[in-house]
């Protein structure tokens, strides 16, 4: 259906406005029909015919062809009045409601003083009110609000119900006195509907208006009033008028029923308060509980880092929902003011103020915050932890890397120094990299693996030398694929990807110890460097099963497809089902590394995989890999699979996708 | 009084509706609940959180799915207009708690007085979200709410200011903030890592999608019985039912959307914003132009390309199909560029991605759980990742490029006062007409 739309270009209308202008001085409803760059223009006569009869049917054609017009027309001021005669002209001649919508959309952004009259006696009539009022909505100027003011008496129900909406979307002070004369009237409906124009409104005799309803005993009309009264005093805040607004909240705050409505009655009183600071002691020091949160959401407006400890010292004595709120407002304030409170609410039978405070340090925390963070992450487990883990990470300030630095020679806290080793990491404190080589040395086996881990973050190039001695010392499983890891991943950072394996590649050829062969073949085959896999391919024909078994494991990790030859040929020839299980996924893998190739060719080396699956697994890995290269090769393929029952499932899957791919 | 209103049934509520007129039907709830007492109250505590849902025609169960994930939370009504979503949604919540009790609405007022209700998650289309949220707010519900926040400027504010008003918490759906990419790029940016930004790029998607698989579905149709296709239209301008109109098609319909445009840009934009700390301001001058469909059902842009100007003079451009400009967000600064999109992230120099941001300089605030960010803040009363304001002024960025598409010129605009300069015209199209009987609650 896309392909079908004509586009309208609308930067190519304006080119061509001055064009059609020419062509046409004064008369736009004598307009001819214009081509030009695939688009039509119609004259107004022409779009108004189709749209007299208009019932959407015909989709937005003609709707679009006014709004070009319109578009068109709207800046050369005779064009406009023009135009804004003809629709005039066309909305009296009864068009059919989407037609007579059109039209007055079309109105409400060009519409003047000239189309008010024709809109006020359309806006009487219940089949064109709507269209006409959201016109009047819009017109500038005082005629649009008298008529909408006008229309009032001479209209009830519904229809005078959209009059009032449509004052109160004026926003005009002359309507007020006719809106609270519906608020004091019998009709609740229409009342309720004035009183929220009122709000939107506002002013003072609005808000005098609104305050008589308070009196009276209509409790959802009093609901509506509070409403409107809470919009007209922020109202009255931003037009500078800071008593006015404190009069109404503070009658809506002794007045109202609701919770919510006091809550925000007594935001508004506290908002630019001379003695906001009293309130808030004396309201957290009270017993309505109704009014701890707002009290608490403008503390940071009237406490600073000499008076917080006023609020603070209130903590015990709040509820824990309170408390929660309190803790992470601390956040706001310097370590040295808040620190005692923090490192109590971090210790607080609740969780929730626990998980509060340790967010609160982890933004006002400084230096003095690390051993605490560091020994609660290694003493807590699940959203503690994380959240203890996380501030160590964000705390600001050199002092925070100074601290970490300090207490991982110092602490003799394993538990703890291993949390000081992933915050050294994550922080990359680079002069940490001596303490963490030294951990690799002589740490405990889950040290070792962990300030492994953490060297990939901080160390360097230059580094990798001083990794590969550390690589060769360690006799931990874990510790050594974490170095191995590590190694890999500071070697990928150089930018020259051929030269990225050349110090393992040097010491490969120079190792002759079996067990550290076996690593740095490992280690290669995390690189990628595609200019060392002949060293992989020489190690395969090792007469040590050891070392053949590492020169496979690093073709299959191999990250590049420079490797896929040779992964196929693994699975085709090796005598190891553990091999060419590796071979065959890492194969593949890799035919998946190139999603832009041609499908037949890509689905041809998946028909070879398939041939080649030693086990139930990889064929469903092949048919989960195949949808993504539509082409009919794949498509039989995946048929072809279909009444193998172990595999039905995954076929069937594919070749749907395969075929609406096709489609 | 309080009595009262848990006593409400259908038709006390019915009635109360045709007094009140509309949204926010019932004004505020009356008694003493968890929520409205920012859980302060006599009431013991409860450290669940119970949440509704709105809407689950399309991010609705996702966004539901999310949040049942989390064990605080406790899911205790779906509200939806049509009745098969409705259903599945019910089924949802059943099937995690392995009971029948998720209630069902189809009215959102009624949802609305419950009193057990803390937060609502709100996923509907766009002409529905501000008179929703808003009425959501004054009920004292924190809102977890779709993106673009609303549909047209002047309702973008009413629900910053309800926001504001009713001390709630918001969360908007533009979960790429809590994304470790996005969050990179835009700390980088913060920290001059590319020198003082000389403009930025925004690449959004072109076209229409098919959602549903109901294009060409356009002929002229009774709604079906499920649906409620006149409360569906609400408050916007009456078209007929038809199929392509209605579920995850109607973003096309620029009455009930904002085409590819408005959808994204509390995304690309959004991040944009991010990057550059214009999180509570907007553009001081905007200028656009759109090709638009001359046929079929749709009327929103199909290729797009604004032109905005901020305060320091930073230039950015927004286009859909055109390809010079990247999908996602572009900064081009002094000494390079930093581009990021849904799992891109890419710059030059090279290196600068891997770069980490020092303990002295701006860390951005941090989430990587968008849904459970929310409900953080929903218990410490904070800001989320995501707020009402910001979204806002994400959002503003496209609803003054629609003006400005709509005008053909450039329009001038204060971000201060939120106001349109020296164009009436422009100025007419800040906000919308409802249909009765909606109007905005503010």
């Amino acid at each position: 259906m896309k392909m079908t739309r004509q586009p309208i270009v609308i930067a190519a209308l304006l080119i061509l406005v001055s064009s059609l202008l020419s062509a046409s001085p004064g008369t736009p409803q004598s307009q001819p029909q214009r081509q030009g760059m695939g688009l039509v223009y119609d004259s107004l006569d022409a779009i108004l015919k189709d749209l007299q009869t208009y019932d959407y049917s015909a989709g937005v054609g003609a709707l679009m062809r006014l709004h070009a017009y319109v578009f068109i027309h709207k800046d050369d001021p005779q064009s406009r009045k023009e135009t804004e005669a003809a629709l005039l002209k066309f909305v009296q001649g009864s068009p059919a409601p989407g037609g007579m919508m059109a039209a007055c959309r079309a109105l409400r952004l060009i519409g003047g003083p000239d189309s008010v009259p024709v809109l006020a006696a359309l806006v009487l009539k219940p089949e064109t009110t709507d269209p006409a009022r959201f016109a009047l909505e819009r017109i500038p100027g005082g005629e649009a609000g008298q008529a909408l003011l006008a229309a009032l008496d001479k209209t009830q129900g519904d229809i005078r119900r959209g009059i009032v909406f449509s004052l109160g979307e004026r926003k005009s002070p002359a309507s007020v006195p006719a809106l609270a004369r519906l608020v004091g009237g019998k009709d609740p409906v229409i009342a309720a509907d004035a009183i929220k124009a009122l709000g939107k409104t506002g002013g003072p005799e609005a808000v005098r208006a609104l305050g008589e309803e308070l009196g009276r005993s209509r409790p959802a009309l009093k609901a509506e009033a509070v409403s409107a009264l809470l919009l007209a005093a922020e109202r009255a805040v931003k037009a500078g008028d800071r008593n006015a607004a404190v009069i109404v909240y503070d009658r809506v705050f002794r007045t109202a029923d609701s919770p919510v409505a006091r809550q925000a009655a007594f935001r508004g009183l506290l908002t630019r308060a001379a003695d906001g600071d009293i309130r808030i002691i004396e309201t957290l020091s009270g017993k309505d509980a109704v009014l701890y949160a707002p009290a608490l959401a403008a503390v940071p407006d009237y406490f600073g880092a000499s008076d917080i400890g006023r609020v603070a010292d209130l903590m015990d004595r709040l509820p824990e929902e309170s408390r929660v709120q309190l803790t992470a407002l601390l956040a706001k304030y310097p370590a040295e003011t808040v620190r005692p409170y923090l490192l109590a609410a971090a210790e607080s039978p609740s969780l929730n103020v626990r998980l509060a405070a340790l967010r609160s340090i982890a933004e006002a925390g400084d230096g003095k915050s690390v051993v605490f963070l560091a020994t609660k992450a290694a003493r807590t487990t699940g959203a503690e932890q994380d959240a203890a883990r996380e501030a160590l990470a964000r705390l600001k300030g050199l002092d925070v890397d100074a601290a970490v630095l300090e207490h991982l020679t110092k602490t003799a806290d394993d538990a703890v120094k291993a949390e000081l080793v992933q915050a050294a990491s994550v922080r990359r404190v680079a002069g940490a990299k001596p303490a963490l080589m030294d951990l690799v040395k002589a740490g405990s086996p889950a040290l070792k693996t962990r300030a492994a881990a953490a060297l990939r973050s901080i160390a360097g190039q230059a580094d990798i030398p001083g990794l590969l001695d550390l690589l060769g010392g360690l006799d931990d499983e874990t510790a050594r694929e974490a170095m191995e890891d590590t190694v890999a991943s500071v070697a990928r950072t150089n930018p020259r990807e051929l030269a990225r394996a050349g110090e393992v590649g040097a010491r490969l050829t120079a190792e002759k110890d079996a067990k550290k062969r076996t690593d740095l073949l490992r280690v290669l085959g995390k690189i990628g460097d595609d200019s060392s896999l002949s060293l992989v391919r020489a190690a395969q024909a090792d007469r040590d099963p050891a070392i053949v078994d590492a020169a496979v494991r690093a073709l299959a990790d191999w990250p590049t497809i420079a490797a896929r030859d040779d992964v196929l040929n693994v699975a085709r020839t090796s005598l190891v089902l553990n091999h060419r299980v590796l071979a065959m996924r890492a194969y593949v893998r890799m035919i998946g590394l190139e999603p832009y190739r041609s499908p037949e060719g890509a689905a041809a080396d998946l028909l070879k995989a398939l041939a080649l699956a030693p086990r139930l697994e990889e064929k469903k890995l092949v048919l989960g890999l195949l949808a993504r290269f539509p082409c009919v090769t794949a498509l039989k393929t995946a048929e072809s699979l279909l009444s193998d029952p172990a595999v039905a499932a995954e076929a069937k899957l594919a070749a749907d996708r395969i075929r609406r791919a096709l489609k | 009084m309080s009595e009262q209103r848990t006593k409400m049934d259908r038709r006390q509520f019915l009635k109360a509706a045709a007094v009140t007129g509309a949204a926010a039907v019932a004004g505020f709830p009356t008694i003493v609940k968890a929520s409205a007492l920012g859980k302060n109250g006599a009431v013991a505590p409860s450290n669940r959180i119970v949440m509704a849902g709105i809407g689950f025609g399309m991010m609705g169960p996702g966004n539901m799915e999310n949040f049942l994930e989390k064990p605080e939370v406790q899911w205790v009504a779906v509200c939806d207009l049509d009745k098969e979503p409705l259903a599945m949604a019910k089924g949802m919540v059943d099937k995690k708690y392995g009971n029948k009790s998720c209630a069902t609405y189809h009215d959102f007022r009624e949802l609305f007085l419950r009193q057990d209700l803390d937060a609502v998650s709100i996923a509907v289309p766009d002409h529905w979200h501000a008179i929703l949220a808003i009425s959501a707010l004054r009920a004292g519900l924190d809102v977890y709410g779709e993106k673009p926040l609303t549909h047209n400027l002047r309702e973008g504010r009413a629900l910053c200011d309800a926001v504001k008003r009713y001390g709630r918490v918001w969360q908007t759906g533009s979960w790429q903030r809590s994304v470790e990419n996005f969050h990179q790029a835009a700390e980088l940016v913060r920290n001059g890592r590319i020198g003082k930004i000389k403009g930025i790029e925004v690449g959004l998607p072109s076209g229409h999608y098919d959602f549903a698989g109901t294009f060409g579905q356009e002929a002229l149709v009774p709604p079906p019985p499920n649906l409620d296709y006149e409360f569906w239209v609400g408050p916007a301008p009456w078209w007929p039912y038809c199929k392509a109109r209605v579920h995850m098609n109607w973003r096309w319909n620029m009455d009930f959307g904002g085409g590819q445009y408005m959808d994204w840009i509390g995304h690309h934009l959004d991040i944009a914003h991010w990057g550059m700390g214009w999180d509570e301001t907007g553009p001081v001058e905007i200028e656009a132009t759109g090709e638009f469909p001359t046929s079929g059902i749709y009327n929103s842009p199909t290729r797009y390309y604004v032109k905005a100007k901020y305060a320091d003079g930073t230039p950015m451009v927004l286009a859909g199909g055109h390809d010079e400009i990247w999908s996602g967000t572009k900064w081009i600064g002094e000494y390079g560029w930093i581009w990021v999109d849904r799992g891109q992230f890419e710059t030059e120099p090279a290196g600068l991605k891997r770069e980490t941001i020092g303990p002295e300089e701006i860390r951005l605030y941090k989430s990587r759980d968008h849904h459970q960010n929310f409900l953080d803040c929903v218990r410490s009363r904070g800001k989320t990742i995501a707020p009402a304001e910001t979204a806002h002024r994400s959002a503003s960025v496209g609803h003054l490029g629609v003006i400005a598409m709509e005008v053909g010129r450039k329009i001038k605009w204060d971000p201060a006062t939120e106001a349109i300069l020296g164009d009436p015209e422009a100025e007419r199209l800040l906000g919308h007409s409802y249909r009765k009987p909606w109007q905005l609650p503010e």
